[in-house]
């Protein structure tokens, strides 16, 4: 079962469609979620956590209704059990105040603005996704497929001289 | 030295000035035994100011003129002030003229040196009591010519002030009138630049609108040929044709498919093409060729162009829907006045602000009302302006209510009421002045000339904007006249233009 998960935050359906099958790549090695609201992004995380998955990358858009991007990204970070998670806003409407915020309050890692490129989208998520697991995952040998081989097998190595 | 002087007593101040400079001419001459008379052409000066003159100048004939020099200027007198006996007043200060003197006309002149005055004057008593008296009413005369110079003075000194303060005023007023002018010309460049842009964007839209169509209509062509097509026509089509299932409900039916099949991960594959039951599923993938997999894979790439389809055909619709609203609320292609649907302004611009309502709750209350004569682009800037202050005040979350209802046969009018913490009595008043503005130390558009442009544009229509503020209700009453301004004002809102 896959154990880590990638969270997509985004109130347009269209747009959700897009974000979720450019992140089919990472498919194979995490279970994806979307959400279209804060609250809903709750319910998952609610889920996931049920299930014994952790989050491993919140993916958010910031003018939704209800709770903005910024403010659910802030709350994780208040959250022991989601400090870890790599964070990035995809918006387009996120002003300098809210972005500032996110950096400084929620550990913001990345801010990708739409509309965005796929290619530069998968690169982020593959980095993003990659310090993650090097930080949090027991075993990295199923990641290094999807994600940045090169890093992760150094990593093992590393881990193997160790022992 | 006969009798002391007395004039009161011989009555001499009684005369007039003519009376006795004349006196005291003939008395001079005659004491000098009629000397001989000068004769001077215009243009010629008798002397300088400053300059020693060592005697008097008496004025037989013609005119002359006095004047002196401040900082450069030739400032001219007025030839009463010394009368005909010229360089009186130099004898009491070191026999220095006052002024310069330069002939206007041809003149006849008696030049007395001070040798000469003092001579006849120790001959003739009359002679001194003559001098003294003219010399007495010189001084009144100048005397009474500096009061009236005070007084002058201080009128000028008012009208100055006065004068200033107009000045002032004219300077803040168009100073005002040039910041309105800058705002509603960066009003008219954005117009005419979105109206561009908005033209630009509808031959790509209609251009994306048409070719999904296309691509839709060949798959199905290219699919029909195929010998398991229909199948994959069938979820192109659904998936084409369904509306978005929301992310809670897509979970939810996960679940109950997962207990099903059994299959966590096939649940989830099949729940994102939307096949919410495996009846379904055996339905579709009946004539599909291939192995369960190879199924499976062929629906979820049908799916995939059926929603990608539906996406693109979607949001073109809605680009198009909003540059057809942002078409209309520039009002491109219309005259400056004509009848025009408040409400379609209302919603045009509710529309152009919506990614600002994502949490305002808006209810509309439309009474039916006439079409008005009015401008509509100026109107939907009032509207913009009015509906951007409440979202402003409202930090973008709050409820907005559009009220439009009929007041009489003539007028109508526009509520605009948000959920704000409301506008502090004390800046009631302000609001509408030009520059007032809470948002302080706040990047934003406009510099705080908001309402006072608006205000300003529906007295232009001949209507009335009012305001009424209490904590979470603040009400923007906006009323106007059915069929425009009346005539008196569209002049002289006209003559403000000119």
């Amino acid at each position: 079962m896959k154990k880590i998960a990638i969270l997509c935050v985004e109130d347009e359906p269209e747009v959700r469609e897009a974000v979720i099958r450019d992140l089919q790549p990472f498919a194979a090695a995490f279970r994806i979620e979307a959400a279209e609201d804060v609250a809903d992004a709750r319910e998952v995380l609610q889920e996931l956590a049920e299930e014994g998955v952790a989050l491993g990358l919140a993916l958010c858009d910031h003018m939704m209704p209800g709770e903005s991007g910024v403010e659910f990204l802030v709350s994780l970070q208040a959250e022991a059990a989601y400090q870890g998670a790599r964070k990035v806003l995809i918006t387009g409407q996120a002003g300098l105040e809210d972005t500032v915020r996110a950096v400084n309050e929620a550990q913001l890692h990345h801010y990708i603005a739409k509309p965005w490129q796929p290619d530069a989208l998968a690169a982020v998520v593959k980095e993003q996704l990659t310090e993650y697991v090097i930080g949090h995952a027991d075993d990295l040998k199923p990641y290094v497929a999807v994600l940045d081989g090169a890093r992760l097998m150094t990593e093992i190595a590393k881990h193997a001289a160790d022992k | 030295m006969s009798e002391p002087f007395n004039p009161l007593q011989i009555g001499l101040l009684n005369l007039t000035d003519e009376e006795i400079e004349d006196g005291l001419i003939s008395e001079l001459d005659f004491q000098l035994h009629s000397p001989p008379r000068l004769s001077v052409d215009p243009g010629v000066t008798l002397f300088e100011e400053e300059q020693l003159l060592n005697g008097i100048w008496i004025l037989l004939e013609g005119q002359v003129e006095l004047y002196r020099r401040i900082k450069g200027e030739k400032i001219i007198f007025h030839s009463r002030t010394t009368g005909r006996i010229l360089g009186l007043i130099a004898l009491a200060r070191n026999s220095r003229a006052v002024f310069s003197c330069t002939a206007k006309t041809p003149l006849k002149l008696l030049r007395v040196s001070n040798q000469e005055l003092d001579t006849a004057l120790q001959q003739s008593d009359t002679l001194r009591n003559l001098l003294i008296s003219v010399l007495l009413q010189s001084m009144g005369r100048r005397q009474k010519r500096l009061i009236e110079l005070q007084e002058e003075v201080l009128q000028l000194n008012k009208e100055i002030a006065a004068e200033h303060e107009q000045v002032v005023q004219t300077l803040d007023e168009l100073q005002k009138a040039q910041a309105m002018l800058v705002e509603s010309e960066k009003m008219a460049t954005l117009g005419q630049l979105s109206a561009g842009v908005a033209h630009e964007l509808n031959n790509p839209v209609a251009a994306i609108i048409r070719a999904s169509d296309f691509v839709h209509k060949d798959l199905l062509t290219l699919s029909s040929r195929m010998a398991d097509g229909h199948g994959l026509q069938d979820i192109l089509e659904r998936s084409f044709h369904s509306e978005s299932v929301s992310t809670r409900t897509q979970r939810v039916l996960r679940k109950e498919l997962a207990k099903e099949t059994a299959d966590t991960e096939l649940a989830e594959r099949l729940v994102k093409i939307g096949i919410h039951h495996t009846a379904e599923y055996r339905q579709l993938t009946a004539d599909v060729s291939g192995s369960p997999e190879e199924q499976l894979e062929k629906l979820e790439l049908y799916h995939q162009i059926g929603s990608a389809l539906r996406n693109i055909s979607s949001c073109a619709e809605r680009i198009s829907g909003i540059v057809q609203s942002l078409r209309s609320y520039i009002h491109a292609d219309s005259p400056d006045s004509e009848y025009i649907a408040v409400q379609k302004g209302l919603d045009d611009t509710l529309l152009l602000f919506s990614n600002r309502l994502r949490n305002v709750e808006i209810e509309k209350e439309y009474e039916p009302i006439p079409e008005i004569i009015a401008n509509a682009g100026e109107l939907n800037q009032v509207w913009t302006n009015i509906i951007g202050n409440a979202l402003d005040a409202m930090d973008n979350q709050g409820k907005l209510i559009v009220k439009t209802r009929r007041i009489d046969e003539a007028s109508i009018a526009v509520s605009i009421i948000d959920s704000g913490p409301g506008i502090a009595p004390e800046n009631l008043q302000k609001i509408f002045q030009l520059r007032f503005t809470t948002r302080k130390g706040r990047v934003d558009f406009g510099l705080g000339l908001g309402l006072s442009i608006t205000r300003s544009i529906v007295t232009r229509h001949g209507g009335t904007i009012e305001v009424a503020s209490a904590p979470g209700r603040t009400e923007f009453t906006v009323t106007l006249p059915v069929k425009g301004p009346a005539e008196q004002v569209r002049s002289s809102s006209q003559e403000n233009a000119s």
